[in-house]
């Protein structure tokens, strides 16, 4: 196991912006990290340069503390598991776990325990003599799990691997990725553009936007003191509320409130902002309310018992000290 | 109606001159001024000889040879060209493209002097890498848009689990591309046996001719051995139109796919 | 980076195949066309341009690029028409008619021009008794025709397949909707389909020049140049030179003009089909 290092990493490619803009982040040995951003961000730039599949244009990777630049991917020690799986299609799922024991020409013996080991510890033991194609999406994921687990090696890479399943096998997966992580304790670099994913599973998120690094830290904190509006919005369902100060009574720039940070009233109380309610949407355990405040629309999260018509007045207040200022640049105001 | 009408023409006019040879294989020489012959025979099968054996022999080792080193380098060579990025690759592509374009005469003259200074003159072999020169545009050509078409998210897992370029290419694309190498090895092969400008330019001995140069030589003593040419024609075309039949589809896929991927 | 290594050593043998034994030929060929070598007098000596200079005024070389324009033309525009035919009946027919009307095209065109030289022969030939008194192969004027015949017969599988590959790729929709407006079906045939198919058309039109400007097989073995030179094409002046009469100087002149009109030939081609894009 092995903490990984990225030490201004830049990567660009003639004729385009960078990819990748002086990014440096410190990964401790057996953490989970997610990094988290839009299509285009430069994540999965980042995967490759600590797996070794490209080299950054300037800046260093560390893994373990020595530097590995210039180190193919078989000898940076790192696994990595894609969102497609890419198996061997031509090989079953016993030739798919061994391939790379082969390629690292461990004895006979050692291949076939570790092959057996992994095989059990994932449920696809009986699966061993099929072929991809015969596979679910969910077992072919698990196999390509597998194919990761059974090198044991030093850090593992995570490439949006469960992007391609539909939601019910998805958090399926999330919760055994997460038991797998608690298991072996490995260093756990993990792609996603999904915040909801990032959240549950990881011990420090960061947030990449265009090639840059816009905050990193624990869950807890990227969501309650998020770094900037980019950051506030990434995170959250519903989105958060981002309105002029003058609305919630705050002088100049903007600011944010969370919508279950928006209590809903009756009938007018100190601090509630007057409003008529433009849309509820019932989600089966909630209730989402669209409340246009002046020339504003706030949702907030209601009951699910929530009865109120479009058009009838409605007030709304926020919580006291879960307001966010933002300054002018978009980041977060210290107060 | 109108369609099978159509349809009849086409196929007379291509199967017609077929057919009639095929006829003329085993009609009696003596009968040939006849309209139509009165009894069949097979004499002039018998009277091809050795030296027409032989020549199937040559077309059978120069398109075996042919298919064999095209597809070896040609493979590879398609596998850089779709996965990995090296300098000069689309050069590589275009230019196999353009060269296939090449009139043979403007290398025959120079291939000649250089097979005759190294010996390879009169030989089989001399004629394999020529052969190869125009066979390796059409292998690159389809083995590099199969292989553009396999994801490329497999080269990344084989690199991480510890390969080399060469090694994915051997344990991975390799085995994955074995029906565009079928189409490509039927395609070569066809060309090789066919090919006539190169053969007939290199080899002198008789018994070394393959045999589109046979037929082309072929002559009696006196007058043309029209039954015996025909005899030689059914020998010369029948395992190409086996291999035809066989595997029509692949060679109308590989054949078209320039077309479709433009 | 190592990588980048392996990747270049994969590709080197094709690039050497490539490079040695296609360029460097026309390279040298360019080479000795400025040079005055017979062969079996072992002489080689420089003559510069001189080669190029006869070549202008030699009138054998500008009859044989009428004759081989002639034959592209003629043999182009009737595999493009009959092409088009056999691809619109290829389109719904099945792998025994598409394997049938494969079978010219596998044939070897040495064998296949024999073939014909026996339905063209003046005493026993098929074509005699069916038309008697055409020479096919005798008389100048007729045997280039023949060669033609040859020509269209052996390559309009292919340049139909081509057409069919681009008869595939028209969306259906396009069609329906064309009939649905109320166009009979020559009229979609005229005004949708082949305006469609235009790029197929193109590229047919782009390899088979190429092609039959290139033509050797066919007409060495059904008339070898004759008769009186009629039917002799730029490859068969140049394989004559070279190889009958040794002369390899003005052999690879001959071989390079070639080389040059087909270059040509491709180049007009190619800005024809990139104004397209």
């Amino acid at each position: 196991m092995a903490s990984v290092s990225l030490e201004r990493l830049r990567k660009s490619h003639p004729g385009a912006p960078d990819a990748l803009r002086e990014l440096s982040l410190e990964i401790e040995d057996g953490e989970f990290v997610s990094l988290v951003g839009p299509s285009g961000c430069g994540k999965s730039t980042t995967l490759n340069l600590i797996a070794g599949l490209d080299e950054p244009t300037s800046g260093m990777v560390r893994i373990g503390g020595a530097p590995v630049n210039g180190l193919s991917p078989a000898e940076r020690d790192v696994a990595m598991v894609f969102q497609s799986y890419a198996l061997y299609p031509h090989k079953d799922v016993r030739g798919n776990l061994a391939f790379p024991l082969q390629l690292a020409r461990l004895p006979r013996a050692e291949i076939d325990r570790r092959v057996a080991e992994t095989a059990g510890l994932l449920g696809i033991a009986p699966l061993l003599t099929r072929k991809p194609r015969e596979l679910s999406g969910g077992q072919r994921q698990r196999v390509a799990l597998g194919r990761a687990l059974v090198r044991k090696p030093r850090v593992f890479l995570f490439d949006e691997p469960l992007s391609n399943l539909d939601a019910g096998l998805r958090a399926q997966l999330r919760g055994e990725l997460k038991r797998l992580h608690a298991a072996l304790r490995a260093t756990f670099v993990y792609v996603t553009h999904d915040q909801a994913e990032a959240m549950t599973l990881s011990d420090r998120i960061a947030v990449l936007r265009t090639g840059e690094l816009q905050q990193v830290g624990a869950p807890r904190e990227i969501y309650d003191r998020p770094a900037n509006r980019f950051v506030a919005e990434f995170f959250g369902t519903p989105r958060i509320n981002v309105v002029p100060g003058r609305v919630l009574g705050v002088p100049g720039g903007e600011v944010g409130i969370r919508p279950e940070h928006l209590e809903i009233l009756a009938a007018p109380a100190a601090g509630a902002l007057e409003g008529t309610v433009e849309l509820a949407e019932l989600t089966g355990a909630e209730t989402w309310v669209t409340v246009t405040v002046g020339a504003e629309q706030l949702v907030a999260r209601a009951a699910a018992e929530f009865a109120a018509r479009p058009g009838e007045r409605i007030w709304v207040r926020p919580l006291p000290g879960r307001i966010l200022r933002f300054d002018a640049s978009g980041d977060l105001r210290r107060t | 109606m109108k369609r099978a009408l159509a349809v009849a023409a086409v196929l007379s006019f291509f199967l017609g001159p077929l057919a009639w040879q095929a006829l003329t294989s085993i009609w009696p020489e003596a009968e040939l001024t006849r309209p139509l012959p009165r009894s069949l025979t097979l004499s002039s099968y018998a009277g091809l000889g050795g030296t027409f054996a032989r020549a199937v022999l040559s077309s059978l080792v120069v398109a075996a040879g042919t298919t064999a080193v095209s597809l070896a380098v040609g493979a590879s060579a398609a596998f850089a060209i779709a996965k990995l990025d090296f300098p000069g690759r689309r050069l590589l592509l275009g230019g196999a493209l353009a060269i296939s374009m090449f009139p043979p005469i403007a290398t025959v003259g120079p291939l000649y002097l250089v097979l005759r200074a190294v010996g390879l003159r009169d030989s089989l072999a001399g004629l394999v890498l020529p052969y190869t020169t125009f066979a390796l545009p059409l292998t690159l050509w389809l083995l590099t848009s199969f292989f553009q078409e396999l994801p490329d998210e497999l080269y990344r897992a084989a690199r991480v689990d510890g390969c080399t370029p060469w090694q994915a290419f051997l344990h991975v694309f390799l085995p994955l591309s074995w029906p565009a190498l079928a189409t490509s090895a039927i395609l070569v092969f066809i060309f090789s046996w066919n090919e006539l400008l190169y053969a007939l330019t290199f080899l002198s001995t008789p018994t070394k001719r393959t045999v589109p140069v046979a037929i082309a030589l072929f002559a009696g003593e006196h007058v043309e051995p029209w039954g015996q040419i025909a005899a030689a024609s059914v020998v010369a075309t029948l395992p190409l139109a086996i291999l035809t039949l066989l595997f029509q589809r692949r060679i109308v896929s590989g054949l078209t796919a320039g077309a479709v991927k433009e | 980076m190592n990588a980048r290594r392996q990747a270049a050593a994969l590709a080197a043998p094709a690039v050497a195949v490539l490079g040695g034994i296609a360029v460097a030929p026309v390279l040298a060929a360019v080479w000795l066309s400025l040079h005055r070598s017979i062969l079996i007098f072992h002489e080689q000596r420089w003559v510069g341009l001189a080669n190029f200079r006869f070549l202008l005024g030699d009138a054998r070389f500008g009859s044989a690029v009428s004759t081989t324009a002639y034959f592209t033309a003629v043999a182009v525009s009737a595999e493009l028409a009959l092409g088009l035919l056999v691809a619109v009946l290829l389109q719904r027919g099945g792998g025994l008619f598409r394997a049938a009307v494969l079978l010219p095209w596998a044939v070897p065109t040495a064998v296949s021009a024999r073939m014909w030289a026996w339905l063209f022969n003046p005493d026993y030939g098929l074509l005699h008794r069916i038309a008697p008194g055409i020479d096919w192969l005798g008389s100048p004027r007729m045997a280039l025709h023949a060669a033609i015949l040859v020509d269209v017969w052996k390559t309009t599988p292919f340049v139909a397949l081509l057409l069919l590959a681009g008869l595939q790729a028209i969306p259906e929709e396009v069609l329906k909707a064309a009939r649905v407006d109320g166009a009979r079906p020559a009229r979609v045939f005229f005004s949708v389909t082949l305006p469609l198919l235009r790029p197929a058309i193109l590229l047919a039109l782009l390899f088979r020049s190429l092609d039959a400007f290139r033509v050797f097989d066919a007409i060495y073995v059904l008339t070898e140049g004759g008769p009186a030179n009629a039917t002799e094409t730029l490859s068969i002046y140049a394989y004559k030179t070279l190889m009958r009469s040794g002369d390899f100087g003005y052999g690879s002149t001959l071989s390079v003009a070639t080389f040059a009109c087909v270059l040509a030939l491709g180049l007009v081609w190619l800005r024809v089909l990139g104004r397209r894009r």
